[in-house]
């Protein structure tokens, strides 16, 4: 009861907030109206219409400063009454409209003409066995309801073979990347309406989603070029989750590894994976030397260390040609780096040094 | 140095649309903090493998000139920390134990003997002579 008062309260709030009038002298809240006043007083003209409006939204924000109990006590509360206002309401309400609707079937049966009679009954029986329904009785229901009797068919159905949930799952991502987000919040919503529509067959309801549509619209985006790598990464994880299914048992997992090589084959290849690797010569690995011609000088530390890595690397048997060779180059790209600094110590010049061997004796 | 966990930790740690921020649990693949130490330090150790080998091959001889050897020196320090090495410490891979490891199996004692107790280790068997 209490509520109401104070549901009361803030409509009356909400219709002072609206309108531009000061607030008329209201018994029930005393301290409101001294508030108001002294406003009043103190405001200018211009001001004085916000200033209420804003002391009205803070007094609504403001908790009561009395308590219900002090309230009742202080003040004489309205004694409670039961409301019948709202059934009868409705049925005023219902009487109107049924009146409109007998008066706009008649007019619409004479415009129509043929069996004026038989089209005005045909229309009432359809709006007004609407309206008839909203009083809804348990016998109505079960009349108008059919008995369900398709559940023998549902059983092979409940167990969706493996090849129709890919085929599920791949059409409703590949549905859903053509459409945009609005329309597939609209397909959700739509989802649970056709279960409805099986247990209530009587109800017609349109449905505004489902339907042909006319094509005036396209719904193609424009393509401004932009690349969503991510998006697409993520698009074919989905693609491949979906599709690859877990191995359902042992020789299925075992087929798996096989296709990944994983599996070891008998009889045991220690070098199983490393084909390749037998095609390359034996010499390739060990005679090092020429990969150092062009660029290393012949004399010097620097050979002397070039000469220890070829030697260490003709024993690896763990590197490929490739890597050994990497590895050498990257030392001459070290070493023609810091040019400057060995030519000052003399350890690098090695053109210079042959070209002054060849020259002198001339 | 992705380890795809500081991103969702500190997510869960500081966003607070996520309840229990602050204070929720973080699960990662790894058993302990230190693991994870560990494992960053493989991961960049490996990355950096190659060219601190062979900066370190020049240092380690007796052949070069000593400028190229005190260059080498200042070149290698280059390199972060965790792409040291030695700095990888053997934890047991299960419960990041640090001393008491069987080498080949990568795991602590306990679950070393807990697992040959259950008949999951190819060709252990408890010892028995004489």
């Amino acid at each position: 009861m209490l509520s109401r008062l104070r549901i009361k309260r803030d409509i009356k709030f909400f219709v002072r907030c609206l309108s531009d009038k000061p607030p008329e002298h209201d018994s029930k809240m005393p301290e409101i109206k001294s508030r108001d006043k002294k406003d009043e007083k103190k405001d200018t003209d211009t001001e004085s219409s916000t200033e209420k409006i804003q002391a009205l939204l803070k007094l609504m924000l403001a908790d009561p400063k009395i308590s219900d109990s002090e309230y009742r006590e202080r003040f004489t509360t309205a004694p409670e009454r039961p409301k019948r206002q709202k059934p009868d309401v409705l049925e005023v309400k219902m009487e109107k409209i049924e009146e409109n609707i007998t008066k706009a079937a008649a007019e619409v049966a004479q415009v129509i003409g043929g069996n004026v009679k038989q089209t005005e009954a045909d229309l009432l029986s359809k709006v007004l066995g609407k309206i008839n329904q909203t009083s809804t009785t348990l016998s109505d229901l079960i009349v108008g309801m059919k008995v369900d009797r398709s559940r023998d068919s549902e059983e092979p159905m409940a167990r969706e073979t493996r090849g129709q949930q890919v085929k599920r799952l791949t059409e409703k991502s590949r549905v859903d990347v053509q459409r945009t987000r609005y329309s597939k919040r609209h397909q959700d919503r739509e989802e649970p309406r056709p279960k409805q529509r099986q247990s209530m067959s009587q109800a017609n309801t349109i449905n505004i989603f489902t339907g042909e549509p006319l094509g005036i619209f396209e719904a193609k985006e424009p393509n401004y070029g932009t690349r969503l790598d991510l998006w697409e990464k993520l698009n074919q994880r989905e693609l491949m989750l979906a599709t690859s299914q877990p191995p359902a048992n042992y020789f299925q997992k075992m087929i798996m590894w096989t296709e990944q090589g994983k599996v070891w084959k008998f009889p045991i290849n220690n070098e199983q994976g490393m084909e390749e690797e037998k095609n390359v010569h034996f010499s390739e690995h060990i005679f090092l030397d020429a990969h150092l011609e062009g660029w290393c000088p012949t004399k010097g530390p620097i050979r002397h260390f070039m000469e220890l890595v070829c030697v260490g690397l003709s024993k690896n048997a763990f590197y490929t040609v490739k890597e050994k060779i990497d590895h050498i180059m990257w030392y001459k790209e070290y070493f023609e780096s810091k040019q400057d600094m060995l030519t000052e110590i003399g350890a690098w010049d090695n053109k210079s040094e042959q070209k002054s061997e060849t020259s002198t004796p001339v | 140095m992705n380890l795809n966990i500081s991103g969702l930790s500190k997510f869960i740690w500081k966003s607070q649309t996520v309840s229990g921020f602050g204070f929720q649990q973080v699960r990662n693949k790894w058993a302990n903090w230190l693991m994870v130490r560990d494992v960053k330090r493989r991961r960049m150790s490996a990355e950096h493998f190659l060219e601190r080998t062979r900066i370190n091959a020049l240092r380690k001889n007796n052949v070069l000139p000593l400028e190229i050897r005190e260059l080498a020196d200042k070149e290698i320090n280059k390199f972060e920390m965790n792409a040291i090495p030695l700095r990888i410490n053997n934890r047991c891979v299960i419960t990041s134990r640090p001393r008491g490891i069987v080498k080949e199996w990568r795991m602590s004692r306990i679950v070393w003997r807990h697992l040959a107790d259950y008949n999951k280790l190819s060709g252990v068997q408890r010892a028995m002579w004489g």
